[in-house]
């Protein structure tokens, strides 16, 4: 299955996004900060003969998610404002959940209320896993926070690391309370010797400013983090004649720039 | 030593309305209004991120015939003592009711007065009507 996280911030983006989803044969489209008509953009991808649909919402407008996949193999589990919890249940694939996130932003919130609310968003997540008997997880999202943050890092919240061989272990303890870990393959996407340094890019008088940050992330559980293919896992800045970034090499159409990744559903011998 | 107790004499004039009671009184009338469709849920949590009081608990919508489907409506946290309690609505919620997206509340006037404005909230309208389409129509989504 193809993944494409967007964070469009609102803008008209319907020409780069259909060629995008055409071009990398994109399965599920995740789309935050998305203000446009939905039945245009279906419409335009039909057009193309790309019979897309769209999952209904309920209680989490910040997020679209358009799929080439029948809606009824995602099945609604759980939902707030800012995330939208689905189980995607297909005969022939592994049982998989979604956790499709756009967490709040740095504007309004310090580190230690993201770092917060991450831990909630973990938990609310991990009632579900136990529901639904399986933690073959995926998050996916505008988490507005760095992978080497504590939200992600911390053990009582996302507990997200960059080495899969220590996150395989499973968990780790932490004063007698035991964390389940994610894997964090996006630290690979550090730096500019493989692309662009990051998905969003801002510019602050702090003294520590970081200028690229990846916010948008995938963060997968170990258990099945082979399956995500680490070398389709990419930043996209240009695809074909369309470059999502100014001469400069920051975002333009939007102020984030869009995630792809890979990942294998077929079952194996994982669960 | 004296027999005489120091307890007071009469304890019915502390009976006040718990926002407890004020969320399962509504809950438990919302299976009836929608058809069993929707019911709520009175939940303990171990935390809030906003929220550092001993008991805090959270208040979620249930679509039974959606996989028991949860929304997220609120939170609310006090001490043993019962008021003041504070409370955090559904972000949507906090923005229709022109509130502050945390609300310390006194008494139980106050409670069920904010109670009533974000039960009946144009958001809360629309997430019911949601889980009840999409029950309906759950078993017609394409496969």
């Amino acid at each position: 299955m193809n993944f494409l996280f967007w964070n469009v911030q609102e803008k008209p983006i319907f020409n780069e996004l259909v060629e995008l989803i055409s071009d990398f044969s994109v399965d599920v489209v995740v789309l935050a900060e998305y203000s446009g008509d939905t039945q245009q953009l279906l419409r335009q991808l039909d057009s193309k003969n790309l019979n897309y649909f769209s999952l209904p919402n309920i209680g989490c407008e910040r997020i679209q998610i358009l799929t080439n996949i029948s809606p009824g193999f995602f099945h609604i589990r759980r939902e707030s404002d800012r995330i939208s919890i689905r189980e995607f249940l297909k005969d022939g694939h592994l049982p998989l959940l979604f956790l499709f996130a756009h967490l709040p932003s740095k504007k309004n919130y310090s580190e230690k209320d993201q770092t917060a609310i991450a831990a909630d968003v973990r938990r609310e997540l991990e009632i579900v896993e136990a529901a639904v008997g399986h933690s073959n997880t995926l998050v996916i999202g505008d988490l507005n926070m760095n992978p080497f943050e504590s939200g992600i890092v911390a053990a009582d919240a996302f507990n997200a690391i960059s080495c899969l061989k220590t996150a395989l272990r499973g968990s780790r303890v932490v004063q007698g309370k035991s964390y389940k870990f994610f894997y964090n393959p996006m630290w690979n996407l550090f730096g500019d010797t493989t692309g662009t340094p990051g998905s969003y890019f801002y510019l602050t008088s702090h003294f520590d400013s970081h200028y690229w940050n990846i916010f948008d992330q995938v963060l997968v559980r170990p258990k099945i983090a082979k399956r995500l293919d680490m070398h389709s896992l990419k930043i996209i800045d240009q695809n074909g004649d369309s470059s999502f970034v100014n001469t400069k090499g920051r975002p333009s159409l939007s102020d984030h720039l869009p995630l792809f990744f890979s990942f294998d559903s077929q079952p194996q011998d994982v669960i | 030593m004296t027999d005489e107790s120091f307890w007071g004499a009469d304890f019915s004039g502390f009976e006040v309305v718990s926002i407890h009671e004020i969320f399962t009184k509504q809950g438990a009338l919302l299976p009836k209004l929608t058809n069993d469709y929707v019911s709520a849920e009175l939940v303990k949590v171990d935390k809030d991120p906003f929220i550092n009081n001993a008991f805090v608990y959270r208040f979620y919508l249930v679509g039974k015939y959606l996989n028991n489907y949860r929304f997220s409506v609120c939170t609310f946290s006090h001490a043993i003592e019962i008021y003041p309690f504070k409370i955090r609505f559904d972000e949507q919620i906090v923005n229709e009711l022109k509130i502050e997206p945390l609300v310390t509340v006194s008494s139980s006037e106050e409670a069920t007065l904010l109670t009533k404005k974000a039960l009946s909230s144009q958001r809360i309208r629309s997430v019911i009507s949601g889980i009840i389409k999409l029950s309906d129509s759950e078993s017609g989504i394409p496969f």
